[in-house]
């Protein structure tokens, strides 16, 4: 049985990943990842990898209610030109929120999923081959294409850090 | 945020440091997300990480309905129909006995009636019959 401060950590640290994550299929995805974490709370036993099991659950449950919008016009690219941005404006970061969501939404849904849940989710490739039902392999070749893609899309122009054109600041490399 | 500095763990891929600081400015940026109700989260956790009551009372429950609606309903139908008993048959009157018979014929043919109040009391017959006589004797 999981523990409450478990799953209040899993909660603290993952909700707001897991929300962008469902973001990409439907118009409610903090109802889906709370959902998420009800089933998770009564998992018997409890999953060997509960984030890994959780992203599987969020994604499952944002395609079954993406399937039941009878709408129908939220759906990926669209539906993130009629949304607020995917990330809280902040200061000190290098992307302007907007921009970043605009560029993300634009991607195929393809590329996008590797690329959220290994940045934001923290998923290895592995885990996201068995998420999506690919070769870890594919996954990362996925997320790069994402990121070359992005890169193209936001103008970097690394190494000028003040070019008036990009969106994208470059930071100094890390050591 | 969870950010993994190691995305080519398992995957041999050349290393394009641009694509890692644009990966690293994508992953500063903080999801947005609307405030989960905490309290109710955890209380719907709570709730559904109980286990569910097995089948065995629910059905044993049932069955007892059942049968009690049953039986009750033939008690209901087997009053309205009346006694399963058969009535009993009237009481006939005793014959009477020889004694009875003398005392209401012996006024008849004049003779004085026996004494009532002997009749009370009867003796036993060990009493009224006289000792066998002496006179067998020698």
């Amino acid at each position: 049985m999981m523990k409450p401060d478990v799953l209040g950590r899993l909660l603290d640290e993952h909700a707001a990943a897991l929300v962008l994550y469902a973001r990409q299929w439907c118009a409610s995805p903090e109802d889906v990842v709370q959902e998420a974490f009800v089933k998770l709370a009564a998992q018997r036993p409890e999953p060997d990898n509960c984030l890994a099991w959780l992203y599987r659950v969020v994604r499952n449950g944002a395609l079954t209610a993406a399937r039941s919008d009878r709408r129908r016009r939220f759906h990926e690219s669209y539906a993130a030109s009629h949304l607020p941005t995917w990330f809280v404006p902040a200061e000190g970061t290098s992307l302007d929120a907007a921009t970043a969501t605009a560029a993300l939404a634009d991607l195929p849904i393809e590329q996008r999923e590797p690329l959220v849940a290994h940045l934001w989710g923290g998923l290895t490739f592995e885990q996201i081959g068995e998420l999506i039902g690919v070769s870890s392999s594919t996954a990362h070749r996925r997320y790069l294409t994402a990121l070359a893609t992005l890169r193209e899309r936001l103008r970097v122009t690394c190494p000028t850090p003040t070019s008036p054109t990009s969106a994208f600041r470059c930071r100094t490399t890390p050591s | 945020m969870p950010h993994s500095d190691e995305p080519y763990e398992r995957v041999p891929v050349p290393y394009d440091p641009e694509l890692s600081r644009l990966a690293n400015a994508l992953a500063d940026l903080r999801p947005r997300a609307r405030p989960f109700d905490r309290d109710e989260l955890m209380f719907r956790a709570g709730q559904a990480s109980v286990p569910p009551r097995g089948w065995h009372w629910p059905l044993a429950a049932s069955v007892s309905s059942v049968l009690a609606v049953i039986f009750g309903t033939a008690l209901l139908l087997r009053s309205a129909t009346g006694p399963a008993y058969p009535s009993a048959p009237a009481p006939t009157p005793m014959p009477r006995s020889g004694l009875w018979h003398g005392l209401e014929i012996l006024p008849q043919r004049g003779l004085e009636p026996l004494p009532q109040r002997g009749l009370e009391t009867c003796p036993q017959p060990d009493e009224t019959t006289p000792p066998a006589s002496n006179n067998d004797g020698p």
